[in-house]
C-alpha cells in the first residue's frame, strides 16, 4: 500500500525536521561561553587544582553542620566531602530544604581554591525518597 | 510478620509459574481442548493479585503499628507521623514503590482475567500470558533486589523509633503523586502485552487495538494526573516559584507520557484506517519500556552517582535487572515486528501533506523525537559527567512546543487522505480573527512587559488563542451538522454528540486543555516579576511588589510534633484599587529529627496572577529575607490540565449501549471469517 513517491516525501520531511532540531541542540550545547552544559566536580578536585579558579563549576558535597551563616540575603556555609572542605557564599533564593547534613550541589565561580561564589544551589532531590541518615556521620 | 509478607510473595511466584504453564498449554492447543488450562491460568492471575494484596497489607499494617523490626518501616516512618503519612510512607522508598507497582499490575491483570473467565478470548489469554511473565519478573526482582520485608539494622531496631519521612514529602499532593504515576506505569503494561500477543498470533486486525485502547486511556489518564500532581507539589512546596524544572525525576515521568500520547493517536489511525500498524506495536512496546525507564532513572540511584554523591544509593542489581527487562522487551518487539512485517503492513498510506495521515505521522515523529532528546540529555551525566541545565530544555521546548501546538490545532480539521485547502482557510478565518483581537492586550504592554523582547512568548499566546477558538469552532461544526442532518435542536445535538462520539469530543476537549495549558505556560514563563527584599523585624515595614503591597505584621512561632515553625505574617493589599486581600503568611519549618529546615511558600491566587511569597528566615541581626514572585497566568496551567484530564475521562467512559465498538468489531471479524471460509469452500 506504500508507494515509493510518498515514502520519499515522508523521508525528506522527517530528515529536515530532525536536522533542524539537531542544529538547535548543537547550537545550544556547543556555544561554550553560555553553554547549557555544566560539569560536575568533586571537592578535592577543585581545591587541589588551581586551574579551576575563575571558572564555572558544579561541586557536590554535604553541608557542614554549624557552618551556615546568614546575613540579610547573604549566606555563607561550607560543604564537605569527607575531610575536604569548600567555603561557599550565596545570595539568591534558598532551596526549600536546607541545613547541616543536607547533600547539596552548588554551581558558580571559584574565587579561590577554597571559596566559591555560588549562583545556584540544589539540595538532594526528595524523590530519592530516602530519609537522610543524619545519625551516622 | 515479615515472614508472612515474604511468604505471600513466594506463593505469588509459585502461582505465577503455574499460571505461565497453564496459559502455555492452554494457548498452544486448539481452543476447545485447552479450555481447562485457560480457566486455571485466569484464576492464577486472580490469585496472584490476592497474594500480592496480602503482602502489601502486611506492610501497611507494619507501618500503622510502628513495627520497626521491618527495616523499610524503620527507614521511612516514625511514631510521631499521622496515620495518613504512615500509609504514604509505604511508597517512600524503592522497595515499597516496586511492591505498589506490582500490586497495581496484578490488579489490572486480575480484572482482565475476570473478563476472560466470563468470555474467553484468545488475544486476552495471550496478553495475560505475556503480562504474567512481567509480574513474575517484578516479584522476583522485589525479592532479590529490593525486599521491603528485610529485617531492620539491629542498632536501628534498638532505638525503637524510625527515621521519619522526608519532610518535603509531607504534602497531600506528594502523597497521591507516586501511586497515581504507578497506576499509569502499571497500566501501560496492558497495551504492550496486547501488542506482543497480536504479533505472536499474526493477528493484524484491529481487535487488539480495540481491546487495549480503553486500558491505555485509563493508564494515560493516571499518568497525566500524576505528572500534574508532581508539578503542583513542586510549585507549592519546592519554593522556587515554578512548577517544572526539567529535573531528571520530572523528565523520567514525562517520557512514557509522550510515547503514550503518540500511542493513543496511532490507535485511532489503526482502528479507523488500518494504518500505522508497525508504529502501533512499536509505540506500545516503547511506552512500556519508558515506564520501566522512568523507574530505572528514579529508583536505582543511577544518577545519584554523578550528580550528588558518589555511589550513594546506587543499586547495581536493580540497574542490571531493569536494564535487562528493557532490552528483552525491545528485542522481542523488534524480532516479532520484523518477522511479521508482512501481516502488519499499513492498509492506507499518506499521499498528501494536507491530510490526517501526514499530521498523525508528524505527531508521532515529534513526540518520539522529543522523548529521545529528553532521555538522552537526562542520561548524559552518566556518559560524560556533564549535566544539561533547565535553560537548555526551555529554549528547545519553545519552538518545538509552538510547532506542536499548531499541529494539534490543524489536525482535526483535515481529511484522512486529502483536504480542500480553500475550505480550510475559510474555517480558520474566525479563530484567526479572534486570536488577533485577543492578543492586543499582550502587545499593548500588559504587565508592563515589552512584547518585542519576548517574541516567542507572544507568538505562543497568539497560537494558543487561535487553537482555543479553533476547537470551539470544531465543536460548533460537528454539532450543527448533526442538528441539521437529524433535524433536532442545537442543544440536544450537543448532548447527543457528547454521548455518542466520546472519543471525538474527548479528544477535542483534550486539545482545548492543551491550548489553555500553553497559554498558561507562556504567560507564567515570560511575565514573572521577582522581588527579593530584606526587611527589619519591625511591624509596619512595607514592601512594594508590582501592583501589590505587603505590610509586615508579626513573626509567629508554633510547635507541632517533631517540628517548630516560624511564619512571617504580612497584610496583602492591591495597590491599584486599594483593596485589602487579607493576610499572607509564608512559613519556615524546622524539623527536629532531620535537623533541616523547609520553606513553605504562601500563595495568593487570582484568576490572572498568583502572588507567591517565600520566607527565607531571619539572620543574627534580626533581618527577615523574603522572596516575592508575581506569577501571571499560572492558573491556566492548572485549568488547562484539568480540561485535558476531563477530556480523557469522556473519551474512556464506557459506552452504555450494549453493542460496544469492541463487540461490533468482533461481529464483523466473524462475518469476514465466514465469508473467507465460504470463498475458500467455493474455490475448492
Amino acid at each position: 500500500m506504500v508507494d515509493s513517491k510518498s515514502k520519499t516525501r515522508l523521508l525528506v520531511v522527517t530528515i529536515v525536521l530532525i536536522a533542524a532540531i539537531g542544529y538547535m541542540i548543537f547550537s545550544l550545547m556547543g556555544n561554550s561561553s553560555s553553554s547549557s552544559l555544566s560539569y560536575y566536580r568533586k571537592i578535592d578536585e577543585v581545591t587541589k587544582d588551581s586551574t579551576y579558579v575563575g571558572k564555572n563549576v558544579r561541586v557536590g558535597g554535604e553541608i557542614l553542620k554549624g557552618s551556615v551563616n546568614q546575613e540579610g540575603r547573604k549566606y555563607t556555609f561550607k560543604i564537605h566531602d569527607k575531610d575536604k572542605q569548600l567555603m561557599v557564599t550565596y545570595s539568591g533564593q534558598m532551596p526549600s530544604t536546607f541545613g547541616g547534613g543536607v547533600q547539596a550541589i552548588v554551581e558558580g565561580r571559584l574565587v579561590s581554591q577554597n571559596l566559591m561564589e555560588a549562583k545556584s544551589i540544589t539540595t538532594q532531590c526528595p524523590s530519592k525518597y530516602k530519609s537522610k541518615k543524619t545519625g551516622g556521620n | 510478620m515479615r515472614i508472612i509478607g515474604l511468604l505471600a510473595l513466594i506463593i505469588s511466584i509459585a502461582i505465577s509459574i503455574y499460571t505461565a504453564y497453564s496459559f502455555y498449554v492452554g494457548n498452544k492447543v486448539k481452543p476447545r481442548k485447552g479450555q481447562k488450562q485457560q480457566v486455571a491460568g485466569n484464576w492464577g492471575m486472580v490469585w496472584q493479585f490476592i497474594a500480592v494484596t496480602f503482602a502489601s497489607l502486611v506492610l501497611v499494617a507494619a507501618f500503622i503499628n510502628n513495627d520497626f523490626s521491618f527495616g523499610y518501616v524503620a527507614e521511612n516512618s516514625m511514631m510521631q507521623l499521622s496515620t495518613f503519612y504512615k500509609i504514604s510512607a509505604f511508597w517512600a522508598g524503592h522497595e515499597g514503590s516496586l511492591l505498589l507497582w506490582l500490586w497495581m499490575l496484578t490488579g489490572y491483570t486480575a480484572v482482565l482475567a475476570f473478563f476472560n473467565l466470563k468470555k474467553e478470548n484468545r488475544l486476552n489469554s495471550l496478553a495475560l500470558y505475556i503480562s504474567n511473565f512481567i509480574q513474575l519478573f517484578l516479584t522476583v526482582t522485589i525479592l532479590v533486589a529490593t525486599n521491603p520485608f528485610k529485617a531492620a539494622d539491629p542498632q536501628v531496631a534498638m532505638i525503637g523509633n524510625g527515621m521519619g519521612l522526608n519532610p518535603l514529602l509531607k504534602h497531600w499532593a506528594m502523597v497521591f503523586h507516586p501511586p497515581t504515576l504507578f497506576m499509569g506505569y502499571a497500566g501501560l503494561t496492558i497495551p504492550f502485552a496486547f501488542a506482543i500477543a497480536a504479533l505472536i498470533d499474526r493477528n493484524a486486525s484491529s481487535e487488539w487495538v480495540n481491546r487495549a485502547r480503553g486500558w491505555t486511556l485509563f493508564a494515560w489518564f493516571f499518568l497525566t494526573v500524576g505528572i500534574w500532581l508532581g508539578a503542583l507539589w513542586a510549585y507549592v512546596v519546592l519554593g522556587w516559584g515554578g512548577y517544572w524544572g526539567w529535573d531528571p525525576v520530572e523528565n523520567a515521568s514525562i517520557l512514557p507520557w509522550f510515547v503514550g500520547t503518540a500511542l493513543l493517536h496511532t490507535f485511532a489511525v489503526y482502528r479507523k484506517r488500518g494504518g500505522m500498524k508497525i508504529w502501533a506495536v512499536s509505540l506500545a512496546s516503547l511506552s512500556f519500556i519508558m515506564c520501566v525507564m522512568a523507574t530505572f532513572i528514579t529508583r536505582t540511584g543511577l544518577l545519584s552517582k554523578v550528580s550528588v554523591h558518589s555511589f550513594q544509593g546506587t543499586k547495581v542489581d536493580l540497574i542490571i535487572l531493569f536494564g535487562g527487562l528493557m532490552l528483552a522487551a525491545a528485542g522481542a518487539t523488534i524480532y516479532l515486528a520484523k518477522t511479521r512485517a508482512k501481516e502488519f503492513e499499513t492498509q492506507e498510506f499518506f499521499s498528501d501533506f494536507l491530510s490526517k495521515h501526514f499530521t498523525y505521522y508528524l505527531n508521532n515523529v515529534m513526540l518520539v523525537m522529543f522523548m529521545v532528546i529528553i532521555l538522552f540529555t537526562t542520561l548524559l551525566p552518566i556518559f560524560s559527567g556533564a549535566e544539561v541545565k533547565a535553560d537548555f530544555y526551555n529554549k528547545l521546548a519553545q519552538p518545538i512546543g509552538l510547532v506542536y501546538l499548531l499541529l494539534v490545532t490543524v489536525c482535526p480539521f483535515l481529511g484522512w487522505t486529502k483536504t480542500d485547502g480553500k475550505k480550510l482557510l475559510r474555517q480558520f478565518a474566525l479563530p484567526l480573527g479572534f486570536a488577533v483581537v485577543a492578543i492586543i492586550p499582550f502587545v499593548m504592554g500588559w504587565n508592563s512587559v515589552n512584547w518585542l523582547s519576548q517574541p516567542f512568548g507572544v507568538a505562543t499566546i497568539f497560537v494558543a488563542f487561535f487553537s482555543m477558538a479553533a476547537v470551539l469552532e470544531l465543536f460548533y461544526i460537528k454539532v450543527s451538522t448533526r442538528a441539521k442532518n437529524r433535524g433536532v435542536g442545537f442543544t440536544s445535538a450537543l448532548f447527543a454528540t457528547f454521548k455518542n462520539s466520546r472519543s471525538l469530543t474527548g479528544g477535542y476537549l483534550s486539545h482545548l486543555g492543551i491550548a489553555i495549558m500553553f497559554f498558561g505556560i507562556a504567560g507564567s514563563m515570560l511575565y514573572v516579576q521577582d522581588i527579593q527584599p530584606v526587611i527589619k523585624n519591625q511591624p509596619g515595614q512595607v514592601i512594594q511588589a508590582g501592583d501589590y503591597q505587603l505590610t509586615y505584621k508579626e513573626l509567629k512561632q508554633g510547635q507541632a510534633p517533631d517540628e517548630t515553625f516560624y511564619s512571617a505574617v504580612f497584610q496583602l493589599r492591591n495597590n491599584k484599587n486599594g483593596k485589602s486581600l487579607g493576610e499572607i503568611a509564608p512559613e519556615m519549618v524546622y524539623h527536629e529529627t532531620q535537623q533541616q529546615q523547609t520553606l513553605k511558600a504562601a500563595v495568593h491566587y487570582e484568576p490572572f496572577r498568583d502572588v507567591f511569597v517565600i520566607f527565607n528566615g531571619i539572620d543574627k541581626q534580626g533581618n527577615l529575607s523574603v522572596n516575592i514572585k508575581i506569577n501571571p497566568l499560572i492558573s491556566f496551567v492548572w485549568i488547562g490540565s484539568l480540561v485535558l484530564v476531563f477530556g480523557t475521562l469522556i473519551a474512556m467512559w464506557p459506552k452504555s449501549a450494549p453493542a460496544t465498538a469492541e463487540e461490533t468489531d468482533e461481529v464483523e471479524a466473524k462475518k469476514a471469517a465466514r465469508r473467507r471460509k465460504e470463498a475458500l469452500a467455493t474455490a475448492d
